[in-house]
């Protein structure tokens, strides 16, 4: 072998080595093995044609669960980030202890409508008004109602009372109020008194009222859980009475969320009607 | 029917993957003979060569879901013809699976040196002969460049088709080429 053997060009294909070789090379395997083999070709395809039918759509269906998911984590995370600013926003939508206790009550509709779109007004006023606007008729310009004392009060010894509030929902499984941020609150106040007031619609009362009572831990502190502690196991005319006690005393926003309560608990039950002014 | 007009060997091979089993008669009727060779001309043993030729068919057959085309079928087929003729060797005899990985042309050279046998001259051989001569040839090449040529004739690999196949550079498939071709022509014109 030369030097000169391994510098041919490599596009160079000897015919005569070709033609050669192609008659010389004329071994075929088996018949009996090409049969095995295109048996064997034909049972992979057709033991799985499912999964090939299905392997077309592994990636139309793994992307759409991947949107799926992202957007779905999308809204939760949106929501628990506004639960997580719910202090601050709270503490912003709050009026001074003293505007709770001193500041009357609007009294015409259309002020409560300005001031909801405004957000003026306080939003435990706001709640208390959008919870039973039908059943608690406004009052004369000039009256101030008795304002919820009880709950402005236990409102400044939020934290402490905040605490309290965490042990007896653990000690009431029942009732489980969803945590409604105040701006969402704001919001559906806001909803129901541009679209309905002064006689708001029963559905949107119910839902004030629904949202009301999932932010009362907050709005009305301990006070609600506390009573709902004694109460849990007493029978509605228990119930009745005592929602009737705190109307006397004034804590009719206490007394509504335990009427709410006592709604969901005891259907069938007569619901305590509010006695007038 | 000219070629041109038939699917070529890469649609036939997808065709097949996306289920169709006539697909693959035809393929596997395009180089049945061609894999079959290469793989007894390289073991030189017929009943090993169909062992090692249904091994490669049936990788091909369970492969074929993740077959994409990369290059051509060729090459991708006498790849798995060839990887499977590595662990044979490497079962039954090691050295000649080390000579068909290694890179070195060098030690080919060698080799093919210590192996070259006398020439045996007659004057006048007929073709009949002279292909005959040409087997014997072929049989007595290094591994790697009896693997070259082979795949050159039955797979019609180009140089950087052999090179993908076996795993090499291309020089070196290069090189495997041309001593082959030049030691068969060196052995048939003698």
């Amino acid at each position: 072998m030369t030097m000169n053997d391994a510098r041919l060009p490599e596009s160079e294909r000897d015919p005569e080595l070709d033609r050669l070789y192609a008659a010389a090379a004329r071994e075929e395997p088996p018949a009996a093995l090409d049969d095995a083999i295109r048996a064997a070709a034909r049972r992979e395809v057709s033991a799985r044609p499912r999964a090939a039918r299905l392997r077309a759509w592994y990636v139309p269906v793994s992307v759409a669960a991947m949107i799926v998911v992202s957007a779905s984590l999308v809204l939760l995370m949106r929501e628990e980030g506004a639960d997580r600013l719910e202090p601050e926003t709270f503490e912003r939508a709050q009026p001074p202890a003293s505007a709770a206790t001193e500041a009357p009550q609007p009294a015409a509709p259309a002020r409560d409508v300005d001031a909801a779109k405004t957000g003026e007004a306080p939003a435990v006023e706001r709640e208390a008004r959008a919870v039973a606007p039908s059943q608690k008729p406004a009052a004369p310009a000039g009256q101030a109602p008795a304002p919820p004392a009880g709950a402005s009060q236990e409102r400044l010894q939020e934290p402490e009372a905040a605490a309290r509030s965490r042990e007896e929902q653990a000690a009431a499984p029942a009732f489980a109020p969803r945590r409604d941020t105040p701006d969402r609150i704001s919001r559906g106040v806001a909803e129901d008194a541009s679209g309905a007031a002064p006689t708001v619609a029963p559905l949107a009362r119910q839902a004030s009222r629904s949202r009301l009572m999932a932010a009362s831990p907050r709005l009305l502190d301990g006070a609600v859980a506390q009573e709902l502690k004694h109460l849990a196991s007493e029978p509605p005319a228990r119930w009745r009475e005592r929602i009737e006690t705190l109307r006397r005393g004034g804590r009719s926003e206490v007394a509504e969320v335990l009427v709410a309560e006592y709604r969901r608990r005891f259907p069938g039950e007569p619901v305590p009607e509010k006695a007038d002014p | 029917m000219p070629r041109d007009a038939e699917p070529s060997d890469e649609e036939l091979m997808s065709l097949y993957r996306d289920g169709d089993a006539a697909a693959f008669d035809t393929l596997y009727a395009r180089h049945r003979g061609g894999v079959y060779r290469y793989l007894l001309r390289q073991c030189r043993d017929a009943a090993t060569a169909e062992e090692l030729f249904q091994d490669v068919w049936m990788n091909l057959i369970r492969a074929r879901a993740r077959y994409t085309v990369r290059a051509k079928f060729t090459t991708y087929l006498y790849h798995l013809a060839h990887n499977r003729l590595i662990d044979h060797f490497r079962r039954h005899d090691p050295r000649v699976a080390v000579s068909l990985e290694e890179e070195g042309v060098e030690a080919a050279a060698v080799q093919n040196g210590a192996e070259d046998p006398a020439p045996a001259p007659e004057e006048a051989l007929d073709d009949r002969r002279r292909a005959a001569r040409l087997l014997e040839l072929v049989a007595q090449l290094p591994a790697p460049q009896r693997e070259a040529f082979l795949l050159q004739q039955e797979g019609g690999l180009t140089v950087e088709a052999i090179a993908r196949a076996t795993g090499v550079t291309r020089e070196t498939a290069k090189s495997r080429l041309r001593y082959a071709m030049s030691k068969l022509r060196e052995g048939m014109r003698a």
